[in-house]
């Protein structure tokens, strides 16, 4: 049993570490930064991105490399996808703020009520995890409940189950509350155009400005509906996608 | 009262009676079109300060005017429609009307200005104005003394106890303070109180806004506090705003606001008239002093005038900050402070962002103040903070500002954190210091050199000849548009392969959490199941069924060695334990007797317990084998004859005889 555990450990491990080196166009694209070159350093960035996957610091030095091209959609683009895998990242916060001042960008997108504030600790998939846990331990116990425990066992155990049980209403409720975040897309082109239909000669009801937050309510056709009216998915991507190049 | 008329009577003599008055009025009016027009012109006033409006009314006399033209507008000057009057009039049996249309001028730059001579058709007729002239004073200067009634006239400097303006009058005033003079920079809370005299109504056009350009009004209040006020025993109408003002340039100058209303006042035209008689007659009660102030209070009109209040002031000596012992980390802010502390963790890695976050309390100017700076300096690179303020009084004079940043430690080592925080207090006349509490913290890691942390930012700003060597693309050129500080690059670029897709949508994870689905539900059944298992009753009966099938092999060996008592002991033992499980009693208190009571009589249970017991108190010697067969079948028998169904059970557990067996 014990030496079962230490090999599927190993395994993790050295998959693990697989990854963890850092891709030489993410090298690449430091140094092209560093030096000014960011054309360079955002080709580099999402060639990484294309061949190691995404993660919080790629993302973000992509997000910066951006926001220096003056691009600003798909730098908040980059940067929201980063504070996706990494929520709390101070530095990845304050270039958002900072993109989105620079490019008067405004999130029309849910709005959270006061009250909602603590279902923002984390992020949606931290709730995921938080919610499988707590699932997983309520299986531990009640599977030890059924096989091993009886009498006083039973009891002590029981308080596990309760708190387990908490800890999953808590977070499928936040879960629910949060799934508007699955749907947040990041306006990426200047003056995107928001059309009546979802049709390209569709007369124009509205412009976004790159970098604006706008909730997804459908699509259809290659547009995605918003609030007001139908954009173009050549003109925003949503932050959470399969794949995180743009 | 029409259909009433029509309806008497006398409605035969009241048609002809009414076409005569027709035929009177069609007389009148012909009279009056032919009586010569005339036509004037008249300004409210005949100076006016820089943009500020006058009222030019023009009235015709006696004839009808399809349109009246707009009067010409002279360079500088601008005129707007403003209101239009008709009165008719009959005096001494011949009418006379009049009509009389305003308009509203002014200018924005001193001078003298006229306005033409323009022609107006009156009835087929064509008639000249005369022209008019005004002059226009700069905006600062005194006006002229208004007229009593005037609807454009400026406040006077009244006493504060007695606001003289007809219309009303606005008021600025500051708390009591040692000092008579401020800072530049300095907040200064005031209050801004309008008053409207009895029998008026003021309606806003604007909020209170200052009046020129040596100070800023901050703060200032949403929605005014109505009120009532009595001075020198009239009773006022307020309007009250808390604001704050702020001191942009030193010098001597007045601290004035003004305020654009629109004042509801009695007509003014029809006050001069008497009120029309009681319709009751001259002797009724209501032709009465009473109910001449209630007539004159409630039936009037009342006509808006547009007035701009300004409040009166001193000039006001505003003095510079001084430069002596001005601290290099001077944050602006001008007032009485305090700082918060903040946190750190007690180790970080070079180059890692910390997020910090600290409140500054106090009094003054929170406007101006800008982020305290962590120390020691050189150490740490700060970035653009996030500023939230909450004010703790109507004027925002007083309150709680937190500002919120991202700082990135450049050089490594042990070190002693603070924030420092520098403000001009206005009390004492001088720049005050104040540190947030030492955090103790160890840096580790290689410094972050400033050059390469700052590259970017260097490479997005403009450039110089020098920076040549760069090669830029047009798209890098392009870049040099974001300013602004960045939190640096990451360049440790590790760990990638996450994936943005939402954990519930990777089959991974949903395979996971069926799985502890699976589990809980498992859980559940077994427990349900092993719960059954080890319930006292099924526990007892598989004893039962145990001591049962111990008896039973034990009649079988005696029945194959031959020991008839051996027997019928074992047989008799396996039907108590069987009848025992069945009704739910001690197997060894079932004697013959008790099974008697629940038997029918010729049950084989009470033919075996009959021998058996026959045999225990009077033995009658062995049986043969092929007896005590018969007597293990007559046993079986019993034994079934004791399985029934739970039907049958509850009958026997009610004593009710349960199967019975041939003997």
């Amino acid at each position: 049993m014990k030496s079962g555990f230490l090999v599927i450990l190993t395994a993790a491990l050295f998959a693990l570490s697989a990854t963890a080196h850092a891709a030489p166009e993410a090298e690449e694209g430091n140094s092209a930064y560093l030096s000014g070159k960011f054309e360079e350093a955002a080709q580099a960035y999402e060639k990484a991105l294309e061949t190691k996957g995404a993660s919080a610091s790629l993302l973000y030095n992509l997000g910066n490399t951006y926001y220096r091209m003056g691009e600003f959609g798909p730098a908040i683009l980059a940067y929201e996808r980063a504070l996706a895998l990494d929520p709390r990242a101070a530095d990845i916060q304050t270039n958002l703020r900072q993109a989105r001042e620079a490019a008067a960008a405004f999130d029309e997108s849910h709005q959270p009520a006061p009250w909602e504030a603590p279902v923002h600790w984390l992020s949606f998939n931290e709730w995921a995890v938080v919610c499988a846990v707590a699932l997983g331990l309520l299986a531990a116990v009640s599977l030890a409940q059924g096989l091993f425990l009886s009498g006083k066992k039973i009891a002590a155990v029981r308080w596990a189950a309760v708190i387990s049980a908490v800890v999953l209403f808590i977070s499928i409720t936040a879960l629910v509350l949060r799934l508007s975040d699955l749907n947040r897309a990041i306006v990426l082109t200047p003056d995107a155009r928001v059309r009546l239909s979802p049709f390209e000669t569709a007369d124009t009801v509205a412009t976004l400005k790159a970098g604006w937050a706008v909730q997804v309510e459908g699509e259809h056709d290659g547009f995605y509906r918003i609030r007001n009216g139908w954009i173009s998915r050549n003109d925003a991507a949503l932050v959470h996608e399969p794949s995180a190049a743009r | 009262m029409v259909n009433h008329f029509l309806n008497s009577a006398n409605r035969r003599r009241a048609i002809p009676l009414s076409c005569s008055y027709l035929a009177a009025l069609v007389f009148a009016f012909s009279i009056c079109a032919v009586q010569a027009a005339d036509v004037s012109v008249s300004l409210q006033s005949n100076t006016v300060p820089a943009n500020r409006e006058l009222e030019l009314s023009v009235t015709i006399q006696g004839g009808s005017v399809k349109s009246l033209p707009m009067p010409p507008v002279p360079d500088g000057v601008n005129i707007r429609p403003y209101r239009r009057s008709q009165n008719f009039q009959f005096i001494n049996g011949q009418m006379s009307q009049s009509i009389t249309q305003s308009f509203l001028v002014n200018a924005s730059q001193p001078g003298d200005y006229t306005i033409p001579s323009f022609e107006i058709q009156v009835g087929g007729e064509t008639l000249k104005t005369d022209p008019v002239s005004f002059k226009v004073t700069p905006a600062n200067s005194p006006t002229p003394p208004p007229a009593p009634g005037n609807p454009r006239q400026q406040p006077s400097a009244a006493s504060p106890d007695a606001p003289a303006q007809p219309l009303g009058q606005l008021r600025l005033d500051f708390p009591k303070r040692e000092r008579d003079y401020l800072y530049v920079g300095e907040m200064a809370p005031i209050r801004i109180k309008a008053y409207f005299p009895p029998d008026t109504r003021g309606n806003l056009k604007s909020d209170p806004r200052p009046e020129g350009q040596g100070f800023t009004l901050h703060n200032l209040s949403e929605k005014p506090e109505t009120g009532y006020e009595e001075i020198g025993g009239q009773t006022y109408q307020t309007l009250t705003w808390f604001a704050g003002v702020s001191m942009a340039k030193a010098g001597e100058y007045p601290i004035n606001v003004s305020l654009d209303v629109t004042v509801m006042v009695p007509d003014e035209s029809s006050s001069g008239r008497s009120r029309p008689r009681s319709p009751f007659g001259r002797r009724s009660i209501f032709n009465d002093p009473f109910f001449d102030d209630f007539f004159n209070n409630t039936m009037r009109t009342l006509v808006p005038r547009e007035v701009t209040l300004t409040s009166p002031g001193d000039p006001l000596e505003v003095r510079s900050l001084p430069q002596e012992g001005r601290p290099a980390n001077f944050s602006g802010a001008v007032g009485d402070f305090s700082l918060g502390s903040f946190r750190l963790p007690a180790e970080a890695a070079a180059g890692e962002p910390q997020q910090v976050r600290v409140t500054i309390e106090g009094k003054g100017n929170f406007e101006r103040m800008s982020s305290p700076v962590l120390e020691p300096a050189g150490a740490w690179k700060s970035y653009t903070p996030k500023v939230e303020f909450k004010a703790e009084d109507a004027a925002s004079f007083s309150g709680h500002k937190t500002f919120e940043f991202s700082a990135v430690p450049r050089k490594s080592g042990e070190q002693k954190v603070k924030l420092a925080f520098s403000y001009f207090n206005p009390e004492t006349g001088t720049y005050e210091s104040i540190d947030s509490p030492q955090i103790a913290m160890n840096v580790t890691g290689n410094d972050v050199a400033p050059e390469r942390e700052t590259v970017a930012a260097n490479a997005a700003a403009p450039r110089s000849g020098s920076d040549d060597a760069i090669e830029d693309s047009p798209k890098d050129k392009a870049a040099s548009t974001p300013q602004n500080d960045l939190a640096p690059l990451r360049l440790n670029v590790a760990a990638a392969g996450a994936s943005l897709k939402p954990l519930i949508h990777r089959p991974d994870f949903l395979a996971g959490l069926g799985i502890a689905l699976t589990g809980i539900a498992a859980g559940f059944v077994v427990g349900a199941v092993r719960r059954g298992r080890d319930a006292p009753d099924r526990v007892a009966a598989r004893r039962s069924k145990q001591r049962e099938r111990d008896a039973l092999a034990s009649a079988e060996k005696a029945l194959r060695e031959g020991d008839t008592q051996a027997f019928f002991d074992s047989a008799r033992r396996a039907l108590q334990i069987r009848s025992g499980a069945l009704w739910n009693l001690p197997a060894d208190a079932l004697t013959q007797g008790e099974l008697r009571k629940r038997l029918p009589p010729d049950s084989p249970v009470l033919t075996i317990f009959s021998q058996a017991d026959a045999l225990a108190y009077a033995p009658e010697g062995s049986k043969s084998a092929a007896e005590l067969e018969r007597w293990n079948q007559l046993l079986h028998q019993g034994l079934e004859s004791l399985t029934e169904s739970p039907t049958a059970s509850r009958r026997a557990k009610s004593s009710q005889p349960v199967g019975s067996a041939a003997p």
